[in-house]
């Protein structure tokens, strides 16, 4: 098998895009055109699967090989720096090449970089993003690589055949798990260790045990094959089996939006219904400033104290620096108190904002349901995914920078906290700002609709 | 009197002042230690390949390099007459073990002890290489148990206390030096006070670094300068050397059989040949007509790795090496086994009288402190008179302290410095950054001039004070050169 067809938009996607064009024709027949317009900006967002695993696994090859092209830089002295997003687009291979040295590290900071390629495999729109090696859970490449999970789909664990998993690559592959349910786990330069099958068995014993699937797969025996049209030397190089996994999760998740466009389609029904079946719909006290979805949410965001939540997370990070400045002479360890401080820092910030979006999810959930209780049937708005649609994907956290000298320790400590405390009080305000603008909208609509029931003059629609 | 005799001397004080007490015993221990070969311990994580660069190093397939029971044992490889294994229990008498020896590497059978409840192992063996260097194996750092972890640290912790051994090849594989086990693994608790005087970082397993492309070699070298330049590792090693252990493994027992299988792959066509070692797996299968088992090409694979199939076929076949001697030296020589040799001579060879003394009287001091006897308080006075004052040691303490960072200065002098005290080697040649085959006239104007140049900087008034210091040990240096070529002449 090669590579997935070019633009093959898969059964649930097609499935999907017809419901809703039928869906929005009716909306039009029925003199919605803003309903109609909701569907429309209603978009598939693609799959984004995170490559992750220690320096050296072999992340930006498989990546590279996967697409088919050089795209992210491979370099033996210098790993990836910055995680780099690899999309499907028209990019000149020169584009590449000049983002080689910002994505490799000691080249000028940067926070993330973006690539396109036209790849057939990307095409069904999958995106990879390459991140930086973990290095031990606790550094700060590490919490890079999960902070570009949390906004992703799934991830690629990637480890090679040099040796079995260690301890510390299993305790990323846990942290992986808590953030996503959607890994597998690939081995890398199976052409090279011949005893690379004691190492696979080593391996598919331990990932047994986390219900992970292990796919070994060789680059050089690919790119010999895509060379030479070998599809035994195809077979071979493990590589088809891991398109095909990456196929079914790009169908898995397809599936999974096109219930959530099933959803959406419903609601949108459901309201087209309720033009014609309601006539007197409590929706006049949904925008009320006391309305009880606005107290739960004032209620709710007032007991998320962020300031705490930073101060215990780095609190214990501080403690052990402050132990290891204290246990020897900070000229010869700051080095590595410093390495441990920066990397302990950005964890602490990464698990914090992880915690900040789970709060606001399940408070997001909490105010649908408020607001659906009060509007009644009329609402009658999918749950199932309500907390995606408030809360935000963008990656958690900024990157942490690095401390600078050795007698500024709790300086570097509380200007982190307070950026840190800062950037979550400015998201929870964007969430409360966002959640009462939709919801006022949403109310006013509602009001409309019950008006326009009242004076009714469409019997077509209640046919349906 | 030289460092040797001055040691000497001490140590024969020292055991006057101690005879008839129970510290006797210890004492003529250290002074006969003093005169025995150097003691080079192999340190680094489990799977590091301490025991296949000991055979490197050797020259012959002695440690087990599979993860059995004796690779968690400190085990010391000496020179003798005889062959001979000896157990040392933690508690009773050594009693010699029985071992074998099939082709490969020593069996030893521990003969009903349990490996934690034996302190070292003592294999006495007839060797050119152990007669100049002990060779110690120890448990990997790090992976293993705690208590087997802190047995290495004991045996090799650098830091200004007696230590079994003089010097240590620290090894590691290529890890990211951003990588928290990387800096834990220089930076344990345990190492209070790294001291880079008696170590080389030795990057094994550095055919890993390119996957064995053609160019793994020279990518192993510039990672093994990026390590060497990190002041993490500065700290603890003088420079890092990369080898590919396997490989030089079995460079120095390569045998006719393994060059005729070879000969075989090298006689396939080029392209054949690169297609059949594209992976190890088809190195095993493809090819029929090679005319090999299965079973030999796996003890090729296990022999040589891919890299050095790959190597040891492509230098048969475009003729660099023709015959088994010439391909053995040219395989040595890639697997940068020979520049660790070199490495080694320079900073731990040339260099023995002072590691030695220095051991010898870390060794006298730490009785002296514990165990004072009437007497000892001037023995501990003379070895602090020897420890400050002798050159050799202002030299070790300078380029220390250089290494840590504590000296501020302009990167070219302090490249300098380093050289002139000793750094790259104790050869004057070296230390003037002049060809190995300077003669004596050009070294004694580069030395002169090297005086001029450090006086000046010793008594320039800008000069910072830790530079002064460092200044004048290196103005010693300059007039110790020039004293050795005046003492040549008029013999």
């Amino acid at each position: 098998m090669t590579a997935a067809p070019p633009t093959p938009p898969p059964g649930f996607r097609a499935h999907a895009d017809a419901l809703r064009a039928a869906a929005v024709r009716e909306c039009l027949r029925h003199g919605r055109p803003d309903l109609a317009g909701r569907l429309e900006r209603y978009e598939a967002g693609g799959t984004t699967l995170v490559v992750l695993g220690d320096f050296g696994a072999g992340k930006s090859t498989l990546v590279n090989t996967l697409v088919d092209a050089p795209v992210c830089p491979v370099d033996d002295l210098r790993s990836t720096g910055v995680p780099t997003t690899v999309r499907f687009g028209q990019q000149p291979a020169e584009a590449w090449t000049a983002a080689a040295d910002r994505i490799l590290e000691g080249g000028s900071p940067a926070d993330r970089v973006d690539l396109a390629v036209a790849a057939d495999l990307l095409a069904s729109g999958l995106t990879l993003v390459d991140a930086p090696g973990a290095g031990g859970l606790g550094s700060a490449s590490g919490a890079a690589g999960l902070a570009a999970l949390a906004a992703a789909d799934g991830a690629l664990f990637v480890t090679s055949a040099a040796d079995e998993l260690t301890v510390s690559e299993y305790g990323y592959l846990r942290r992986t798990l808590d953030l996503t349910a959607t890994v597998a786990c690939v081995l890398t330069k199976t052409d090279f260790y011949p005893n690379w099958r004691v190492v696979h068995d080593a391996d598919v014993r331990g990932l047994g045990v986390l219900g992970i699937r292990l796919l070994a797969a060789s680059a050089p025996l690919r790119v010999l094959a895509r060379a030479t049209d070998d599809p035994e030397l195809d077979a071979e190089s493990g590589y088809p089996a891991v398109v095909e996994y990456l196929s079914a999760v790009l169908d898995h998740h397809a599936a999974q939006e096109a219930a959530a466009v099933a959803d959406e389609v419903a609601g949108v029904y459901d309201q087209l219904i309720a033009q014609y079946a309601r006539r007197d719909a409590p929706v006049h006290d949904l925008a009320a400033g006391d309305a009880p979805w606005r107290r739960r949410l004032a209620a709710g965001l007032a007991a998320l104290d962020v300031a705490a939540d930073v101060g215990t997370r780095t609190g214990a990070v501080l403690d052990t620096a402050h132990e290891a400045m204290a246990s020897g002479d900070p000229v010869d360890t700051w080095p590595q108190v410093a390495t441990r401080l920066h990397g302990g820092m950005a964890y602490a910030v990464t698990e914090h904002h992880l915690w900040r979006r789970d709060r606001l999810a399940a408070l997001a959930e909490a105010v649908a349901e408020d607001f659906a209780a009060q509007a009644g049937t009329v609402v009658a708005h999918p749950t199932g995914q309500v907390a995606d649609r408030y809360v935000d994907r963008e990656p958690v956290g900024s990157p942490v920078p690095a401390p600078a000298a050795y007698d500024t320790v709790d300086g570097y400590a509380t200007t982190l906290r307070e950026a840190t405390t800062a950037v979550s009080r400015a998201a929870l305000d964007r969430f409360a700002a966002r959640t009462a603008e939709r919801h006022v909208r949403r109310a006013a609509e509602l009001s409309r609709t019950a008006a326009l029931a009242r004076g009714a003059t469409h019997p077509a629609a209640v046919d349906r | 009197m030289s460092l040797v005799e001055r040691t000497r001397a001490l140590l024969r004080t020292a055991i006057e002042v101690y005879r008839g007490s129970p510290h006797e015993a210890r004492l003529v221990g250290i002074a006969s230690r003093f005169d025995e070969p150097l003691r080079v311990a192999l340190a680094g994580r489990v799977k590091a390949g301490k025991s296949t660069l000991l055979n490197a190093l050797i020259g012959e397939r002695l440690a087990a390099t599979d993860r059995r029971e004796c690779t968690r044992i400190v085990t010391w490889y000496e020179d003798g007459h005889t062959y001979r294994v000896v157990a040392h229990p933690k508690e009773g008498d050594p009693s010699p073990l029985r071992f074998t020896r099939n082709g490969a590497a020593l069996r030893i059978d521990l003969g009903g002890l349990r490996a934690d409840e034996v302190e070292q192992i003592m294999v006495t063996w007839p060797s050119q290489t152990l007669r100049t260097a002990t060779l110690i194996d120890t448990p990997g750092i790090g992976s293993l148990s705690e208590r087997v972890s802190r047995r290495a640290w004991e045996l090799v912790a650098p830091d200004d206390t007696e230590t079994p051994a003089d010097a240590v090849l620290y090894l590691m594989r290529h890890l990211h030096v951003h990588d928290v086990e990387f800096l834990s693994a220089f930076h344990d608790t345990e190492v209070a006070q790294p001291n880079p005087v008696n170590a080389v970082g030795v990057l094994s397993r550095a055919d890993e670094i390119a996957v064995g492309r053609g160019d793994t070699m020279t990518s192993a070298l510039r990672v093994a300068d990026q390590f060497a330049a990190e002041p993490t590792v500065r700290r603890v090693v003088q420079t890092v050397v990369p080898v590919a252990g396997l490989l030089a493994e079995t460079a120095v027992t390569l045998t006719e059989v393994e060059v005729a299988r070879l000969r075989k792959v090298a006689a396939l066509p080029a392209t054949v040949a690169e297609s059949l070692l594209l992976s190890a797996d088809r190195f095993r299968t493809k090819a029929p007509e090679l005319g090999l088992s299965t079973d030999q090409r796996e003890d090729l694979l296990a022999r040589f790795g891919l890299f050095g199939v790959r190597l040891a076929s492509a230098l048969l076949r475009d003729g660099t090496a023709a015959t088994a001697p010439g391909l053995a030296l040219a395989l040595a020589e890639r697997s940068g086994i020979r520049a660790l040799q070199g490495v080694v001579g320079a900073l731990f060879f040339e260099r023995r009288d002072v590691l030695k003394s220095r051991s010898a009287l870390l060794a006298v001091q730490a009785l002296t402190r514990t165990a004072p006897a009437p007497g000892s308080a001037a023995v501990e006075a003379q070895a602090e008179r020897i420890l400050a004052g002798a050159h050799p040691f202002q030299e070790l303490r300078v380029l220390s302290s250089l290494r840590a960072g504590g000296v501020p200065g302009r990167p070219e002098v302090l490249a300098e410095l380093e050289r002139v005290i000793g750094g790259a080697g104790g050869a004057p040649a070296v230390r003037l950054g002049l060809d190995p085959a300077a003669g004596p006239a050009e070294i004694a104007a580069a030395a002169g001039t090297a005086l001029t140049r450090w006086q000046r900087r010793a008594e320039n008034p800008l000069t910072g004070r830790e530079m002064v210091v460092a200044a004048r040990v290196a103005v010693r240096s300059c007039e110790g050169m020039l004293a050795d070529l005046r003492r040549h002449r008029s013999t």
